[in-house]
């Protein structure tokens, strides 16, 4: 009688369709809770909305920097017999840089920082929430750069001005009422060396890189000015602000 | 010596680079899945809308006067005290944002009761700014856009730093906007407020018509970064 022999193969395939069973089965899972999620009419007014308004302010926001611009070339180019009036244009050229209302390039470090996909992957039915990049850790990261001396720091192309906020809304990390996606790539100008030792020493970065985040940065020469980083381009409320004068101050 | 191939070499190749195409749009979809806006509930998708709608009148109002600061600009070329006015108009206004200049005007003050870290004071200055603050001080620290919280360790205890310089207790934010809604983002119901009480840290917060701020007087001057030619 012939003995009946299991192929090589057949353990094999056995196993790989389990897998794909598996991925399969958690594909439709995700698909049919987009579904269910998009399928609340008021969700897809609510997401026509935002999307409406975040093209609506795009547009503003690019006008205001051209404005802003143009307002400035006047300025600087206009000549006086008085002299005051340059003292002036030096000043206002200070307090743009300042307020981050200008683009600014110099040497420094760029961090890249990414959700924990792997990790997720490896931990399928852990909470999501651990292997995702939270606000507080661009944050801290940010006022670590800040204690170093970073001159001027960016967020995907969002310039960090005095008041800009870094928040999450449900799962949506936002920088300047702007909504900002996973990888995140942070650009600060400063002393180089500083810089990568506050990263170094950073509690948070540390902890992300731990973790199995994938985490990394890159520092420039002391002389390039390879780091770029873009101007401000929304508005400042100052509505509820009064000037102090000095005598006053005292 | 002879390499054969055998039929389960190919059933072997075939699937797993199935697998490996299944395990890549899986992990594109999981990363768009968890910031996509379809997957945000209602309610934090109003509170997006709010601020959007927020951002866009903050802009509209700004646009105006903009355009109406380049029309005189353009205009009044020839007329230096109408230039010399709106020059020194935007310089004021810059100044009291940039924290050059002090401030008054009405807002919150918050006497911190507790033992704070460095990184809750990061996390209340944060939240006042996403709360609309248009000027932040702690003690008499005027927040910029370059300052740094952190603190110092002695041999009797840790000193919170703001700028580099120690700030003593009790500590007081000040913020300068509409302060009932400051004073609500910070004691919304699973606010800030809420999380510092878990570890004995208190916020006593006042609503204030008028309060002054100070200046910041170690401003930026750029050592290592320049305005490129063609901003």
């Amino acid at each position: 009688m012939k003995k009946h022999t299991i192929p090589r193969w057949v353990p094999w395939l056995t196993l790989m369709f389990m897998l794909i069973g598996l991925f399969l089965a958690q594909e439709l899972r995700i698909q049919s809770a987009i579904s269910a999620a998009s399928a609340d009419p008021k969700t897809e007014v609510l997401i026509s909305l935002i999307t409406n308004l975040e093209n609506e302010t795009a547009v503003q926001e690019e006008r205001l920097a051209l404005i802003r611009k143009e307002t400035e070339t006047i300025i600087q180019q206009s000549t006086s017999g008085e002299s005051h009036l340059t003292e002036l244009q030096n000043e206002l050229a200070l307090q743009q840089i300042r307020a981050g209302i200008t683009a600014l390039e110099g040497p420094g470090i760029t961090i890249k920082l990414d959700d924990n996909h792997a990790g997720l992957a490896a931990a399928p039915n852990d909470d999501p929430n651990r292997y995702v990049i939270h606000y507080e850790n661009l944050l801290h990261i940010v006022n670590d750069l800040r204690n170093a001396g970073a001159e001027g720091i960016s967020i995907n192309g969002q310039r960090i001005v005095v008041s800009s906020e870094i928040r999450c809304v449900g799962n949506v990390i936002m920088v300047n009422t702007t909504r900002l996606a996973p990888p995140f790539e942070i650009s600060a100008i400063g002393h180089p060396e500083n810089l990568k030792e506050a990263i170094d020493s950073s509690s948070t970065y540390q902890q992300l890189s731990l973790t199995g985040f994938p985490s990394s940065y890159t520092v420039t020469d002391i002389n390039s000015y390879a780091i770029q980083l873009p101007a401000y381009t929304g508005s400042f409320s100052t509505k509820n602000l009064t000037a102090v004068s000095e005598e006053e101050e005292v | 010596m002879k390499h054969k191939i055998h039929g389960w070499h190919i059933y072997l190749v075939v699937t797993f680079v199935l697998l490996g195409i299944l395990i890549s749009t899986q992990i594109q979809t999981q990363s768009r899945l968890m910031s996509d806006l379809s997957m945000q509930s209602t309610s934090d998708l109003s509170i997006m809308l709010k601020n959007l709608t927020d951002k866009r009148w903050l802009l509209t109002e700004e646009l105006e006067e903009a355009e109406q600061n380049l029309l005189t600009y353009q205009n009044d070329y020839s007329s230096d005290t109408a230039l010399i006015s709106s020059v020194e108009n935007e310089l004021n206004r810059l100044q009291m944002i940039s924290g050059t200049s002090a401030v008054k005007g009405p807002g919150i003050s918050i006497t911190v009761d507790g033992y704070m870290l460095a990184t809750d004071l990061v996390v209340v200055i944060n939240e006042l700014w996403a709360a609309g603050a248009e000027a932040v001080t702690i003690n008499d620290c005027r927040i910029t856009a370059t300052s740094g919280i952190s603190y110092v360790d002695t041999m009797e205890k840790t000193y919170l730093t703001c700028d580099g310089t120690v700030i003593q207790e009790p500590y007081e934010i000040r913020a300068l906007g509409n302060s009932s809604i400051l004073e609500k983002s910070l004691t919304m119901p699973g606010g800030i407020a809420d999380s510092l009480s878990l570890y004995q840290v208190y916020l006593n917060i006042e609503l204030q018509d008028e309060l002054t701020l100070a200046s910041q007087p170690s401003q930026l001057r750029l050592r290592y970064g320049r305005v490129p030619e063609k901003n």
